[in-house]
Parts: structure tokens; sequence; C-alpha cells
């Protein structure tokens, strides 16, 4: 209920956003059909992402180590310089590590559809938590879906895009034990401004008290 | 009464996204299919990966169900749901290609439960291709929103498959043997609904963004979807294996260095070598199965263009 008064700031926001995705929810049915062959995912959507996170960094790669990990799989530490901070405890100047699944040794390859990749040099906008290994290493929210490349500007003097998250999987929603096709949080590429705007304020609303 | 402003603000940036997410979905460009590769760099925005396509170059692979399998489902349905999603792609009859009929690739069922209970690829050793239900998720790192993960193990020079292993998510999400076509309406995921979707991945098929109503339909509560597979998977699949791609090669689904159970060690013993495909030494469930699916290859090849 959209109120002027009574109701406190984070029961308004609330409010405002379950009236957003009550209006965005039936629309999502007619989403992207995944194939038989991309990592099955449950869709998050961009309020999920932020409330996952711990950290929001627009970042470079600066460069890719793969590794074996404790048990046994190929692990690829990948160096982000954060040039932005949306959320978190990173600075900008800071370099912090992002380690996905796969990546190749010698000749052995290793690969986990639906892991995000990265090209050295590129920007990056992520989503990520404290991976489990303890290592202070993080992980990806949502594996490639917390994982947004940047494109350049389309027009000279314009702003760079944010291109969609969730590449290699197939993104679903669970709806009375089917599983159905769901979008990806952003569904083409968006102006970096406004992704930026919207995180801040999903992650202003989800901390209110 | 006039809204908040901070109300107002969210769900402007909300509608705004949301009308930007679903306003292109009737006409976002169809990407076929896409098969995987030995590329570790990100594609280009909206095509297929660059770099060697991944496959098997042997017709017959093997894999094995780790231990007892799902904790909400009896081991022998699990194993027939194993087969009914594997045979999805092994029974693909290819059309519209130069040499009509059935790519002849077989993903065999092994009868010894794997002792593996992780994904590991020894480069000069035995292995196991190992299908495991994980209910220590979070332990494994991956994301508490994926249903499986399937890990290819290639050669980053030639893009042959050497290993597959899949993890399937039973930390928090309860799967279930779905009737048909109903599905489940208790909140319950249907298993073969998830293995068909990750067999594509044993094959070496990456991924596709075709929108297709015709091909998935906006989806009464309650379809099993993805059982049967699309046009698309079935144009990929012909594409990585065309017919006559394994024309006179043996059937010899021993793992590249060798047979185990065990997580990269030799397994005395344990009988794997000479077990060679599951089919004979099933269950008799998985045996009626196997004759079944048998008889339905041979009606295919049957009716193959000679």
């Amino acid at each position: 209920m959209l109120s002027a008064v009574a109701a406190p700031v984070s029961l308004r926001v609330r409010a405002a956003l379950l009236r957003a995705v009550l209006l965005l929810a039936p629309l999502s049915v007619f989403g992207i059909a995944p194939s038989a062959s991309a990592s099955l995912m449950l869709a998050l959507d961009l309020a999920a992402l932020v409330a996952r996170a711990s950290q929001v960094v627009v970042a470079r790669v600066e460069s890719q180590h793969p590794r074996w990990d404790e048990r046994g799989r190929i692990v690829t530490d990948v160096t982000l310089r954060v040039d932005e901070t949306l959320f978190g405890a990173a600075q900008v100047g800071d370099r912090v590590v992002l380690e996905r699944f796969g990546g190749a040794i010698g000749e052995l390859g290793m690969r986990i559809e639906g892991e995000p990749l990265f090209a050295d040099g590129t920007r990056v906008l992520v989503f990520a938590a404290p991976a489990a290994s303890g290592s202070g290493r993080l992980r990806p929210v949502g594996m490639s879906q917390g994982v947004m490349h940047l494109a350049a500007p389309e027009v000279r003097g314009g702003e760079e895009r944010v291109l969609p998250g969730g590449e290699g999987l197939a993104l679903v929603q669970a709806v009375r034990g089917a599983l159905v096709p769901a979008p990806p949080a952003l569904a083409t590429p968006r102006p970096l401004g406004e992704v930026r705007a919207a995180v801040r304020q999903l992650r202003e609303a989800q901390r209110a008290p | 009464m006039r809204p908040d402003p901070a109300s107002v603000r969210v769900l402007a940036v909300l509608v705004a996204l949301g009308v930007v997410l679903v306003a292109p979905l009737g006409v976002r460009p169809a990407r076929a299919w896409c098969r995987t590769t030995t590329s570790q760099s990100p594609p280009p925005a909206g095509m297929c990966p660059t770099g060697t396509p991944l496959a098997w170059r042997r017709p017959c692979s093997r894999y094995h169900v780790f231990g007892a399998g799902s904790a909400t489902i009896p081991l022998a349905r699990v194993r027939e749901l194993f087969a009914l999603s594997f045979a999805q792609w092994e029974t693909i009859e290819c059309e519209g290609v130069t040499t009509p009929g059935m790519p002849s690739l077989e993903a065999h069922l092994a009868a010894d439960a794997s002792l593996c209970d992780r994904s590991d690829y020894v480069i000069d050793g035995p292995n196991v291709s190992t299908m495991i239900f994980a209910d220590d998720w979070p332990a494994r790192g991956y994301d508490p929103s994926a249903y499986a993960v399937t890990t290819v193990w290639h050669s980053t020079r030639t893009g042959e498959i050497f290993d597959v292993d899949m993890e399937i998510n039973e930390d928090g999400r309860v799967y279930a043997d779905c009737p048909s076509p109903t599905g489940c309406a208790d909140g319950r995921v249907d298993l073969q609904n998830v293995l068909t979707h990750e067999a594509g991945h044993y094959f070496g098929l990456a991924h596709s963004s075709v929108a297709s109503a015709s091909m998935f339909p906006s989806s009464p509560p309650g379809e099993v979807l993805k059982r049967i597979l699309k046009a698309d998977d079935v144009e990929g699949f012909c594409n990585a294996y065309p017919p006559g791609t394994f024309d006179g090669a043996a059937c010899d689904d021993t793992p590249r260095g060798g047979a185990t159970l065990r997580c990269g060690e030799p397994d005395e013993g344990c009988g794997c070598r000479a077990a060679g495909t599951g089919r004979a030494a099933s269950p008799s469930a998985i045996a009626a199965l196997g004759v079944g699916l048998v008889l339905l290859v041979r009606a295919r090849r049957s009716r193959r263009p000679r």
C-alpha cells in the first residue's frame, strides 16, 4: 500500500518492492526458453543479487591464475582491481580475488557451464560474496548471474553499458514443482548509471530496519 | 494521499528495469545452440564461445551413480531416470544432414556404484565418471541456487572430452519422480527434468537462448518441462556428432587411463574394468528398461536410409 502517512519507511519501501515484483511477475513466465543443455539455476533478479552479495564493485580484470583446489578441481583465481564500490568493504584501487570453477592447467581443461568467464583488461560489474573455502577469496553470486561485463558506450561521450549476466545458465523458477523459464536480472544492456542507481536503492531498501 | 518519495523512487527504478527486462522478451534475437568449447574467455555478446568445441571422440563412455543415489528417490528408480535422461540424447535421429541417422553415441550406466564423491580427474591414471547426489552443497563451494553442476574434463588442445562428473544439489532441493504430464504440485522438482539438462553437458553441448513459444509454451503449472528435447537441442547434438562419426570405431567404454570406482586411485578387485557396460549386470528393472531402449534404438536404426 502506498501511503504518505502511517507506514514506516522500510515498510513503504517493501510495499513498493512488492508492488514492483507483483507487477513484473506475471510477465516473467514469457521469458527466454532455456535449452535442455544449459546449467539449471534459479533465476536471481537484481534485488536477489544485491541481497546475497557482500560486495558489489565495478572492477577491471587484471590477471587469472588457474590452480588445483583441495577437492581436486581446477579453480581459476581472477584478480580484479576495484574501480568503483557500489557497496561493501573493498575500496577503490583495492585488489580482490574472485574464484571461478574451471580453467586450464597444461593440456587439461575443466569446464562447468554457467561459471563466469573473464578477459584480462576488461571491466565487469560483480556481485560477490565470500567463498565457502574461507580463503578470503570471493565467489560471484549466482555463478555467472553475478558477473555482468561492461561494454563501451554506443555513442561517443555516452555511458558504458552493463551486459546481462547469466551466460551459460538456463535460468528457471520453480512454480508448483515445475521448472519454468525465468528472465535474468537484466535482459538487455543497460547504462551503468541506471544499474548503479538501482543497486544502491535496493541496498538502501534492504538495509532499512 | 500521495505516495512517499522513497517508494516512488524504488518503484520507478524497478519498473524501468522491468520494462526493459520484459519488453524485449518476444523480440530478443534468437541464438541457437552453442557448444562448450576449450575457450576460457567470455564469448562475444550474443555469440557462441570461440575455441575448439568439446566432444567425445569415442562412441562409448560409461558413468556410475555414487553410493545410494538420492535421499528421496529409490536407487533403482534413480538409475532408470538416468537411463531415460541419457536415452533422450542417445536416440536422437538426425535429419536434414548429409547422412541422416543416429550419431551412435552411447553413454552406459554402469552397474557398480561409484565410490568417488567428488569431481576430479587424473591425467595419467584411472578415472570414474561419477554422478553424485550431494547433501553438502555449500561445502563444495557451489551456489545454492544451482540445481546441479556438470563438470567436463577435456583436452585444451583437441577438445576431446575425457571425463564428465555430475553433482546434483540435494541440499534444500527436494527431488521427486514427478508424474507426467501433471508434474509435482508440492514444491518438489522433477529429477528427470534436471538430469536431461545435465546430460546435454555430458555430451558437450553448452547453451542456447532460443525463444520459441511452440517448444517452450507458457508453462501451465505442474508441467514437466524439458524431459523431451527441443529441435534446437537435436540440431546442436547432430552438429557435434554427425551420423557416421563413429563408423567402424569399437565400442569400449573404459575411461581413458583405465577404470576405477574411487577418486583417482586404482581400484583393486572391483570388477569395474570387466563390467563394461552396466546393462548386462543391471538390476532387473534396469535390464527391462535397457531392453526397451535397445529395441527403440534398433527400431530407429532400421529406419535409417541405406
